[in-house]
């Protein structure tokens, strides 16, 4: 079988174009990259990164085998007050000792001025320590004007020959000429996959002989020698509420497949799932953290293992660990993971807090397993492939005669059942070592509620006052504890007040500050000050008392380029109710309405209710769906602008004495 | 050889004399946990500086964290660089029974990162402590001892370090040679309980039982309020060079040559060129207009901050050749280009911030984070800000205005203000024809000139894509749901410091339907003024930052079958922070004139006037939402 595979990719090597790769002298640019003045498919564009080429190589320096990087690239400046990237930082990692670090050689930069060439010594490149792992080097292109060209090349020479980087094929601004080359002795093999709908111009990818000398072996080794090239590719664009733009853009990933090391013997990474799930079972800390639930049995109290109810005994287990544990905020997978040590010493990285929760969850009989994610910013795990290195979290999964649940037990404000935000980002890949791991939406908490009940009432001067209870659940629960921070009532009040300016509230309370499975309720009272104007008879008041969860359209921009990810669907219920005391006569109340997105992924409603004495407003909003793709742009634009026309509603009384 | 062995026992033994597994909170009075997130117990803070050549700082902390908020407060570290060193540095954590939790022995344990991570270089670094705590309260007990060559430098002393925290005991002792005798500027001392015991060769500043202070928006900046001492000696080492600092005339002198004296120098060619550009001009201030321009077109800022602690200027001769540098290296290149034309500047130090912090005129010493120009101009001085590509000659903005500089004449040095910008010059007028539409959509032409401060804000539009633009002006006047612009033009004037915009806007959700008609806001473009929150029992004073004055006049236009209902009155308010007058006007019966005058007075009011601010505030809040009722008549 793994033979088979080896076949597969020996046959696909066969196919050979005659490509060529595009290689530019470096410091000589050519007469039109010196002249260009303007560049007409992007006229607002600062900057175009006129050419750029990468060249990842397997080399034996010093009889040890290094990944080299060596990159060279050239910007024009069209317009040099705007353009922001004449200072460069290239980070690489920079551990303990002189094996584990990577190297910046071979640096060369210059800045040209029509035939003038400025260039950056290699002193005047400065190397900076970020933390313990990581530094800069960084430098900055002199004499930089309009028309100037930035070139600049290096080699960062990597220990680390299983992670090979990636190559993006778009920059800040926009690309004319990118390509990636790679020359990789043959036994290292990496699956590819091209993120973004863009097709490569030059895909190349051929066998090159006797390339690969290891001392002590006689016949030297083949390399597959790869093309990879793009034209004029648009500049990186981020909008709100999307997932990374690094999804939707020409983007190459390399997973390293398998590895034959020196004495011949071959190591497979990722040629199955199967392979890698017995990797993560057998050999990873990761799979021998998971085998912890009889320590975890000791530690959980008798009382939460003697609940019959599995919800309520996985409830009171999560609330447990949470409770137990404190994130030291750093958010781990492939590193070093001590369960035993995290639980002992109370605080740990995201992988231990949640491999704790499995085992616990596991000592109480119930079937949690591991999952694998990439966050939020991250782009998405590639479903092509055997895919190791996409992921860079952890998660809890757990099954419930059926029903599932995803856990994170890092934060203190999330409830059972509730994945921090930056865990919404598509699929995640479930360990199970039985039957083999497989593919599972990670679909955000659905019940995200704000709900409102305002009653107010008019007294013998046509005075209103009222009473108001906002109750939140889900995401919009967890975003209120979050911003309450346990401060003190006085700065929480001052806050809810700064917020409703047309009121003075008073009698402030706040239930469930710090038990994150009951919902986090306000109650005030209020009396209104001054927004209920009247013109004579007439009073215009305002029906939205209080502050409702959308208070501006999020999409205000006439023109969307990406796919739109609210990141969970969420329910709006306000009711306000007005007793007008026999005081008032109503005249006109705004429009009842009902309005809905297609496909039933939303539903705008209004009424209002009008008798003898009194009106009741009820707005409910509903966002049924939360990633939408681009083209549902428009009519979500409206939806919203119809909830705010909806909450800018004036009700107009006449008073009657 | 023994000699080493037994400092080596010594250390050990005085390690473990401060290492130890439990700790017992000292009595402390209850209230200073009241509205404070974190305690300091006991603060020991011993300075030796009675050699020029070195000081030395031996600190101890203990600090009780009540909670999260105070843990994120609680930063505990120390620079070094180039000429500084950390001799030794630990941090014990404790849990509420006084059990030790966690022990930060020495500088591997902590987190040793690049102190100003913008910088293109930079020596300086910052270690410092990473905790995370599983339960509060807890306490951590924190120690150092620092040494540096760089006398010039005396970390001031702050007993308080921040609002919702309070004090029990701090102690600040320094030991000084009789003969260069430390000076030292107590600020904000009074009402709390501070003694300073001073002998011949030592200052002793104790504070005790200190309650937290609470923040309050629209207070005076912070050094304004919290007691703290600075400290100096009238000579001082800095980067093996001897300096003096008796007074301002004689220390700018001596910074003048150490910083400026061998960094002046630039190509024939450059003075060649700078000629020329001037050659036409007959005034200094067309050729210093020309020169900031040059300046402007041909460099750019880049930190680098490199040479006498980050206090001197990369040479002359490398900016012209680079065409980048910081703030020093741009100011002093600028200065140079003027001096090789024969006009007088001054490199001027100051501290850059939105908050206004002087130089302490009575206080010779280092201050200052920032240099501009000065160019004298008669009894005026022209103010350049050289890391500017965009600003316009003779402005320098929000962060430099107003405020106590530090301007090195050949004289010597000498402490001036800088420009204060009075609120008629931060002016915005705005202008706006409005026609209203039978359906109540809206058309208008809006044209806006800003000078000032409040140019400032507005000036860098034209450099933004079209798409920034416009949401630019959708956050601007976000009150309106849904709006077009179009037709956009901007005029920048940087000759007379004048920012016009120009546009054309379209809204169909403006106005309120409403039973007889329409309800119409006639302030349709100045709708954001914020209101300053209740603070019940205000202890600080009421500080507004800067004066403005916004003008707007705005005429609708009404078409047959709509009329206006009822005019609301015109208001005038005046008060100690400002006037405010709104005038509503039926000229026609299909012109409605609405004028709309605020001005804000810069100043600093009482405690008490904070309420009555407010109450302006909420009352032009309230005047600027009022309307008219427009009708339908067929």
């Amino acid at each position: 079988m793994k033979f088979l595979l080896f076949s597969v990719f020996l046959f696909c090597l066969v196919q050979v174009s005659s490509a060529q790769s595009l290689i530019h002298p470096f410091g000589e640019p050519t007469v039109q990259e010196l002249n260009m003045s303007e560049y007409k498919d992007d006229p607002e564009a600062a900057g175009v990164v006129l050419y750029e080429r990468g060249h990842y190589q397997v080399e034996l320096i010093e009889n040890r085998i290094y990944l080299t990087y060596e990159i060279h690239r050239k910007t024009k400046v069209l317009d040099a007050s705007r353009f922001k990237g004449a200072d460069v930082a290239v980070s690489y990692y920079h551990g303990t000792g002189r094996d584990s670090d990577e190297k910046i050689t071979n640096f060369r930069a210059i800045t040209h001025n029509g035939s003038r060439k400025l260039p950056v010594n290699e002193k005047e490149l400065y190397h900076v320590k970020d933390d313990t792992y990581w530094a800069n080097a960084r430098f900055s292109f002199p004499d930089v004007k309009d028309g100037s060209v930035l070139e600049y090349s290096y080699k960062l020479i990597s220990p680390y020959f299983q992670n090979l980087n990636g190559w993006a094929f778009v920059n800040y601004y926009p690309t004319l000429y990118s390509e990636l080359t790679t020359e990789l002795p043959g036994n290292f093999i990496y699956s590819k996959t091209l993120y973004g709908d863009k097709k490569l111009d030059v895909e190349d990818v051929s066998i090159k002989k006797s390339c690969f000398h290891l001392p002590g072996y006689r016949v030297p080794g083949d390399c597959e020698v790869g093309v990879y090239a793009m034209k004029n590719i648009p500049a990186i664009e981020e909008e709100d509420y999307m997932l990374s733009p690094y999804n939707y853009s020409p983007y190459l990933k390399f997973e390293l497949i398998q590895a034959m090391d020196m004495l011949g013997s071959r190591h497979y990474f990722t040629s199955s799932w199967k392979t890698l799930d017995d990797y993560f079972n057998a050999d990873s800390n990761l799979g021998r953290e998971l085998t912890n639930s009889g320590y975890m049995k000791k530690q959980l109290p008798n009382e939460i293992l003697n609940i019959s109810d599995k919800t309520e005994r996985a409830k009171a287990v999560y609330y447990f660990i949470q409770k137990h544990m404190h994130w030291n905020q750093h958010r781990r997978l492939m590193t070093h993971t001590d369960i035993k040590n995290a639980f002992t010493k109370k605080t740990g990285h995201s992988s231990e807090i949640n491999l704790i929760l499995i085992n616990a969850l596991e000592a109480a009989g119930l079937d949690a397993k591991a999952m694998l994610i990439a966050t939020r910013n991250s782009v998405m795990p590639s479903k092509l492939h055997t895919v190791y290195t996409g992921f860079d979290y952890l998660i809890a999964r757990l099954d419930i005669d059926g029903k599932i649940y995803h856990l994170d037990a890092t934060s203190k404000n999330t409830s059972f059942g509730l994945l921090p935000i930056y865990c919404l980002n598509g699929d995640g890949r479930v360990l199970d070592f039985k039957k083999g791991s497989f593919w599972e939406p990670v679909t955000p908490y659905n019940r995200n509620v704000h709900y409102v009940n305002v009653n107010l009432k008019a007294n013998e001067n046509g005075q209103f006052s009222g009473t108001a209870e906002e109750i939140y659940a889900g995401y919009i629960d967890l975003y209120m504890r979050v911003q309450d921070g346990n401060l003190i009532m006085e700065e929480l009040l001052k806050r809810k007040q700064n917020q409703n300016e047309q009121l003075n509230l008073t009698n402030f309370e706040i239930e469930n500050r710090n038990n994150p499975d009951q919902p986090y309720k306000e109650k005030y009272d209020f009396t209104f000050i001054e927004k209920n104007i009247n013109k004579g008879d007439t009073y215009y008041i305002s029906t939205f008392t209080f502050q409702p969860y959308i208070n501006s359209n999020p999409f205000v921009n006439n023109y969307r380029k990406y796919p739109i990810d609210l990141y969970f669907p969420f329910v709006n219920t306000y009711t306000v109710n007005f007793d007008l005391g026999n005081q008032y006569e109503v005249l006109k109340v705004p429009e009842n309405k009902t309005i809905s997105l297609p496909n039933n992924d939303g539903i705008l409603n209004v009424k209002y209710e009008v008798s003898d004495n009194s009106v009741v407003m009820r707005m409910n909003f509903r966002l049924n769906n939360y990633h939408y793709p681009t083209e549902a742009y428009a009519a979500l634009q409206e939806f919203f602008t119809q909830l705010m026309e909806a909450q800018s509603g004036v009700l107009e009384l006449r008073k009657i004495n | 050889m023994i000699k080493k062995y037994v400092f080596c026992l010594f250390l050990l033994l005085w390690g473990q004399l401060f290492a130890q597994k439990t700790y017992t909170l000292p009595e402390y009075p209850k209230e200073l946990a009241t509205k404070s997130n974190r305690i300091l117990i006991e603060e020991l803070i011993e300075t030796d500086i009675t050699n020029i050549n070195k000081i030395s700082v031996k600190k101890r902390q203990v600090w009780l964290v009540l909670n999260k908020t105070g843990h994120r407060a609680t930063n505990l570290y120390e620079f070094y660089d180039d000429n500084s060193r950390i001799k030794s540095i630990r941090a014990q954590y404790y849990d509420a029974q006084g059990n030790r939790q966690t022990y930060l022995k020495k500088k591997k344990d902590f987190q040793d990162r690049p102190h100003a991570g913008e910088n293109l270089y930079s020596d300086s670094r910052i270690v410092s402590a990473v905790y995370h705590p599983t339960s509060y309260p807890y306490v951590v007990v924190f120690e150092s001892e620092t040494e540096s060559g760089d006398t010039a430098f005396i970390n001031r002393w702050a007993p308080l370090s921040g609002y919702a925290s309070s004090t029990y005991k701090s102690t600040y002792k320094i030991k000084f040679d009789p003969k260069n005798k430390v000076r030292y500027k107590p600020m904000n001392f009074d009402g709390f309980n501070i003694t300073v015991d001073e002998t011949p060769e030592e200052l002793i500043f104790t504070a005790e039982n200190l309650t937290a202070l609470q923040y309050e928006e629209y207070s005076p900046y912070f050094t304004a309020i919290f007691p703290h001492a600075n400290f100096a000696l009238d000579h001082f080492m800095l980067k093996g060079k001897q300096g003096t600092a008796t007074s301002w005339k004689s220390f700018g002198k001596c910074m003048e040559e150490e910083l400026l004296g061998d960094v002046n120098e630039i190509p024939e060619h450059t003075i060649q060129r700078v000629r020329n550009l001037v050659a036409n001009e007959k005034t200094n201030e067309a050729k210093a207009r020309k020169i900031y321009q040059y300046l402007q077109d041909k460099v750019r800022y880049v930190s680098v901050q490199i040479g006498i602690g980050g206090w001197k200027p990369m040479p002359a001769l490398e900016v012209d050749k680079l065409s980048y540098g910081d703030c020093k290296a741009l100011t002093n290149y600028t200065k140079v280009l003027l001096d090789a034309l024969g006009i007088s500047s001054y490199y001027t130090v100051l501290y850059a911030d939105s908050n206004t912090i002087d130089i302490h005129e009575d206080f010779v010493s280092f201050q200052g984070n920032h240099v501009i120009l000065g160019i004298p101009d008669g009894d005026k001085i022209t103010w350049l800000e050289c890391t500017s590509q965009e600003t316009p000659y003779g402005f320098i903005g929000s962060v430099s205005h107003n405020r106590n500089v530090l301007m090195l004449t050949p004289e010597g040095g000498e402490i001036v203000r800088t420009k204060t910008y009075a609120a008629e010059e931060n002016s915005q007028k705005t202008v706006a024809q409005v026609q209203v539409a039978k359906t109540g959509k809206i058309t208008a032409s809006v044209s806006r000139e800003s000078y000032g401060l409040q140019y400032e804000t507005k000036f860098r539009l034209p450099k933004l894509k079209a798409a920034d633009v416009e949401t630019f002006y959708r956050n601007e006047w976000s009150y309106i749901n849904r709006f077009l612009i179009s037709d956009v033009s901007f005029d920048n004037n940087r000759e007379a410091v004048v920012f016009k915009e120009k546009l054309k806007i379209e809204t169909d959700s403006y106005v309120k339907p409403v039973s007889e008609g329409f309800l119409l806001i006639p302030n349709i473009f100045n709708q954001r003024l914020h209101v300053p929150p209740q603070i019940p029992n205000r202890k600080n004073p009421l500080e507004i930052a800067y004066g403005y004055i916004d003008e707007d006049t705005i005429e609708i236009r009404l078409p047959q079958g709509l009329s206006v209902r009822s005019v609301p009155d015109s208001v005038n308010l005046e008060t100690k922070f400002g006037t405010y007058q709104v005038a509503f006007e039926q000229v026609t019966s299909e012109l409605l004139v609405y004028k709309r005058r605020l001005k804000i007075q810069k100043g600093v009011f009482p405690a008490e006037e904070y309420v009555n601010y407010r109450e302006f505030i909420r009352n032009v809040n309230r005047l600027d939402n009022e309307l008219f009722v427009l009708i339908t008549s067929d």
